[in-house]
């Protein structure tokens, strides 16, 4: 307590107008015979703005009437005010028969109330301590208050050591552990790290004489013995004769509430951000299908404005109406597998079948598939390869239906890339437990860098595969519905291998 | 006497920073977001070069328009991870961006990049000629997942060897 006595009145009065800020905390000393001695810190925040030396304290703060904690004191907490607000009051005894008050916002978190209550039970413990060892009789002075709201205050001497000013706060005992030399000298090795840099930084700020008269560190956190993650910030302070000082203050509820604040804002701004990219990448594929769609719709446009010719003989009508028609089947069947992609995530959840007697049959689903498109193939002077592996018959998970469309769209992409003349093999094979179906063709292969994501309906980036990445994305979601899976592969020397696989039904 | 190294976690927000530093120094990892305030400062061990050095993390609040980085937290490094979000493009941008910064506080002092959330490849959304083009001008640049683990060891041995060879 006798250092605290030497700490200029002026350097206290900033530092608690500085501390009473942040915590919202006040103080009132009241005498023995139920004066009020002397008040400070943030009387406002509780109401008690009018507190004045030499009031009956019980005016300004009718809780004081009978109050009577012993010779250890006590605490009130959550005292409501009569502006709704809640206080809590800490009770000190100190010089026979008067009180110190400390009055703390009630509002801040949990976590920092339960370190409070610890710290104040330990702080409780000390000025016992204390006092029975030197019969204290000195009022407590404004060092000491601000010591119990929670700063640690030291002054920095003239050999370059710090000396703790006034009694240091509890919470100093947490980090003491951590750091066992800081409640006497901080520039100790032991330091913790933050304070240690910081330091560095204070030292440079005290030795160079002019400008501002105060360097704060920003805050900072620390992980205190016991597992609870506490705010600090330390400020170095120049006084007015010039003497150094170094403040290290448990943060409060301002702290607490900017975080939350600050919280709050980044979360929405990354929910705002996800959201902008959704719509983005669904605009994308929009615009692609809506172009995919564009090219057969024109092509019947064509068809009937030559139509409209007078001119035209009856087979060279016949042969534009037969155009147009299978522009418009080609149409149909896009518009058919937008509505399967879209629905499938909603057809996956569907009833399909894994017992053996009712599955698809895997070798007459592929056989139709291959039906469907077999004049397409021989339209395009294509050869095809047929090799059916599995003998008797081969139950598989899935529905007919939907089996039929997945290999037909990969019969139909092998079509699209294969080169005039070549061979479009497909296959089914017996793995034991799987079935695998197979379709190559002898095209120029998938480019690599589309290896990837080629079974997605959504790519990232300013590119959409529209119509084409549909197909692939409707196999991809059905199959992996029944428990399958597919794949692609380059084949050598050139060409692509897509495959299917699903579970046999049994 | 183990050198130690003072290295400071840079990025955007909720990038990733304080993940890493939990998964290096704690090995866990969660879902949740909790951005960090101010800053952290984490301690572990590494053996680099058949020495015992101590890396001295800082895990220090992400940068955006409402706060902005203290210069103060940066001085002193000996290194710098510079961490950017595979799945938000941007925050590449800022990780260079604080690059530069740092390098005029401490001077080219060793650093890495860190492409952080490499679990969640669907959502990627850098481009690999990009990244490509950055190392060619000599960045180090490494992949990381702190939710699975990925390269995070591998992260900190980086910039620690880089720091010891200085
Ligand atoms: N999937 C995934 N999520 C991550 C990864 N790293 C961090 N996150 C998540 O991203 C969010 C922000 O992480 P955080 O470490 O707080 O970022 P900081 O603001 O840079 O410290 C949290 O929700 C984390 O769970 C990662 O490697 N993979
Ligand atoms: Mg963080």
């Amino acid at each position: 307590m006798s250092a605290g006595d030497t700490l200029p009145t002026i350097f206290s009065d900033r530092l608690a107008r500085q501390a009473a800020a942040e915590l919202h905390a006040a103080w009132m000393l009241v005498g023995k015979d139920g004066r009020i001695v002397n008040a400070g810190g943030d009387l406002e925040h509780h109401e008690i703005e009018d507190a004045r030396p030499g009031d009956d304290a019980a005016d300004a703060l009718p809780l004081v009437v009978g109050l009577d904690f012993g010779a250890t004191g006590g605490e009130l907490p959550s005292m409501k005010r009569g502006g709704g607000g809640f206080s809590d009051v800490k009770v000190f005894p100190v010089t026979d028969g008067a009180w110190l008050l400390l009055l703390d916002s009630s509002e801040r978190s949990k976590q920092l109330r339960g370190m409070q209550q610890r710290a104040h039970d330990l702080e409780l413990e000390m000025r016992r301590r204390g006092r029975d060892a030197q019969e204290a009789t000195a009022a407590p002075t404004l060092t000491q208050v601000v010591a119990d709201l929670g700063a640690a205050v030291y002054s920095l001497q003239p050999d370059g050591r710090f000396e703790t000013v006034g009694q240091a706060p509890v919470w100093l005992d947490d980090l003491r552990r951590r750091a066992p030399a800081l409640g006497v000298t901080p520039d100790a090795a032991e330091l913790t790290p933050f304070l240690e840099g910081f330091l560095d930084e204070a030292r440079e700020f005290w030795a160079d004489g002019g400008g501002a008269d105060r360097l704060r560190s920003g805050p900072w956190i620390e992980t205190l013995p016991d597992g609870v993650e506490a705010p600090f910030e330390a400020t170095a302070l120049r006084l007015d004769d010039g003497s150094a000082r170094l403040v290290v203050q448990l943060l409060g509820a301002s702290f607490e509430q900017n975080r939350d604040l600050l919280q709050a804002a980044r979360s929405t701004r990354l929910q705002f951000d996800a959201l902008l990219k959704e719509i983005d990448k669904k605009e994308l594929l929009l615009y692609a299908i809506v172009h995919d769609l564009n090219g057969p719709l024109s092509s019947i446009v064509a068809s009937l404005s030559l139509l409209k010719d007078s001119q035209l003989d009856r087979d060279q009508a016949k042969d534009l109406i037969e155009r147009g028609a299978r522009q418009a089947n080609k149409q149909l069947d896009m518009i058919k597998q937008i509505l399967e992609v879209f629905s499938s995530d909603i057809a996956s959840m569907e009833a399909f079948e894994s017992e053996a007697d009712k599955a698809p049959e895997a070798a007459a689903c592929l056989r139709a598939a291959v039906e469907t498109y077999r004049p397409a193939l021989q339209d395009r002077g294509l050869v095809l390869d047929l090799s059916i592996e599995t003998g008797g018959t081969a139950p598989v998970v899935g529905s007919p239906d939907r089996l039929e469309r997945v290999l037909g769209n990969l019969l139909s992409n092998a079509l699209r890339h294969s080169p005039a003349g070549g061979t479009v093999s497909v296959s089914l094979h017996d793995e034991g437990e799987t079935l695998r179906f197979v379709v190559e063709d002898e095209g120029p292969g998938v480019p690599p860098a589309l290896v990837d994501d080629l079974f997605d309906r959504f790519i990232q980036g300013r590119r959409s595969k529209g119509l084409a990445g549909l197909g692939l994305d409707f196999c991809r979601t059905t199959v992996k519905a029944w428990g399958g899976e597919v794949g692609y592969e380059p084949r050598e020397p050139s060409g692509s291998r897509f495959w299917v696989r699903l579970p046999k039904a049994r | 006497m183990t050198a130690r190294y003072k290295v400071c976690m840079l990025g955007a927000f909720a990038v990733g920073k304080t993940s890493l530093v939990r998964r290096y120094v704690h090995s866990i990892f969660s879902d949740k977001y909790l951005t960090t305030v101010g800053v952290k400062v984490e301690k572990r061990d590494v053996t680099v070069g058949g020495d015992t050095a101590s890396l001295v993390l800082w895990d220090i609040q992400g940068e955006d328009d409402l706060v902005s980085i203290r210069e103060s937290y940066i001085r002193g490094a000996h290194g710098v991870l510079l961490v950017a979000d595979g799945t938000r493009k941007e925050t590449l941008d800022k990780a260079l961006e604080l690059h530069e910064r740092t390098r005029k506080l401490v001077g080219p002092v060793p650093a890495v990049i860190l492409l952080n959330k490499s679990d969640l490849t669907a959502e990627w959304e850098l481009d690999d000629d990009h990244i490509a083009s950055l190392e060619s001008e000599g960045r180090a640049i490494l992949r990381t997942s702190a939710q699975t683990g990925a390269g995070v060891g591998e992260a900190f041995d980086a910039i620690a060897r880089g720091m010891h060879e200085a």
